[in-house]
């Protein structure tokens, strides 16, 4: 490595619960049977990462990327929908305090819509 | 067997970028010529352009899912009682038995998970081979890349994701192959 190069390591963990009567604790997942987790630290070849922003309103991420992470840091009413292909199919949603990151393909178009009242963070790299 | 009174899932991500610096010196040099201390050397940090970590985590109901999933395809794991008895020749007290991994090939070419057209309420996919992994929600767009060892988790929108549209690949008319774990829930 050199003075100034960047990396982002990224997690994505989930874990399936099952509750078996009402009012009983919640069990992992007897389909699953375990915690699901994958890390990796993705090397930015010599390009660069993008300052935290704040959004209030729907709006384009940005282009050309190829890491983003969205964050909806506080939502008072409606939701909070992503879409890569600049805002035309929605296909994942975030409730508050919830955060999607990933590496995606440069042709993709990530933008927030936001219907409400919301604030959300991102950040990206290229 | 019975389905269960409620199923849910927590999921969460976590964001560290990264920058290298240099640390600074401790070395001295004391009277008799030895040092003490260390040197300046190369390190990571925290990136001072975004200059915070990311991260969340579902809270509340979680991502609540369909009880019934009417399919054992919608996670790639195998369960012991899963496996048919009467096709098992083992002397069970002898016997250790685990969840599998069955995991899912990938190709290069297009294929859908799980089979059906329902909506699907979180996707969880992780890479467990080398070849990056591609994905694609809607149309034939593959825009979500799953390098090695990384996993993808999210709570997706069920009014435009479906069964049907969420499919997976390696890099097109690449002939490499990986391997995915996943869940799938409605």
């Amino acid at each position: 490595m050199a003075v100034g190069d960047k990396r982002i390591l990224y997690k994505n963990h989930c874990v399936p619960q099952e509750q078996v009567g009402s009012g009983d604790r919640y069990y992992l997942d007897s389909d699953c049977g375990r915690k699901l987790t994958g890390s990796y630290l993705y090397d930015l070849d010599g390009a660069g990462t993008t300052a935290t922003s704040t959004i209030t309103s729907s709006g384009a991420i940005g282009t050309t990327l190829d890491f983003i992470a969205v964050t909806a840091a506080s939502i008072s009413s409606g939701t909070v929908m992503i879409s890569l292909d600049n805002g035309t199919t929605s296909i994942i949603e975030l409730k508050e305090g919830e955060c999607f990151a990933s590496k995606i393909a440069s042709g993709a178009q990530p933008y927030v819509t936001i219907s409400g009242t919301a604030s959300v963070d991102y950040m990206s790299g290229t | 067997m019975a389905t269960p009174n409620d199923r849910r899932i927590v999921y969460g991500a976590h964001v560290i970028p990264q920058i290298a610096y240099n640390t600074t010196s401790t070395e001295v040099t004391r009277e008799e010529g030895s040092t003490a201390g260390r040197a300046s050397y190369e390190d990571w940090k925290l990136d001072t352009t975004v200059a915070k970590r990311f991260g969340g985590k579902s809270t509340g109901d979680h991502v609540q899912i369909t009880h019934d999933q009417s399919m054992d395809g919608w996670v790639s794991f195998l369960s012991p009682i899963d496996q048919q008895w009467e096709a098992v020749d083992n002397v069970w007290n002898l016997d250790s038995t685990i969840w599998n991994h069955e995991g899912l090939g990938v190709t290069d070419t297009l294929s859908v998970i799980r089979s059906g057209s329902d909506g699907i309420k979180f996707l969880y996919i992780k890479n467990l081979g080398t070849v990056q992994c591609e994905l694609a929600l809607e149309g034939d767009e593959r825009d979500i890349l799953i390098p090695g060892g990384a996993a993808v988790s999210m709570r997706t929108n069920s009014s435009s994701v479906t069964s049907a549209t969420v499919k997976v690949a390696t890099a097109a008319s690449s002939s490499t192959t990986t391997t995915i774990e996943y869940v799938i829930a409605k």
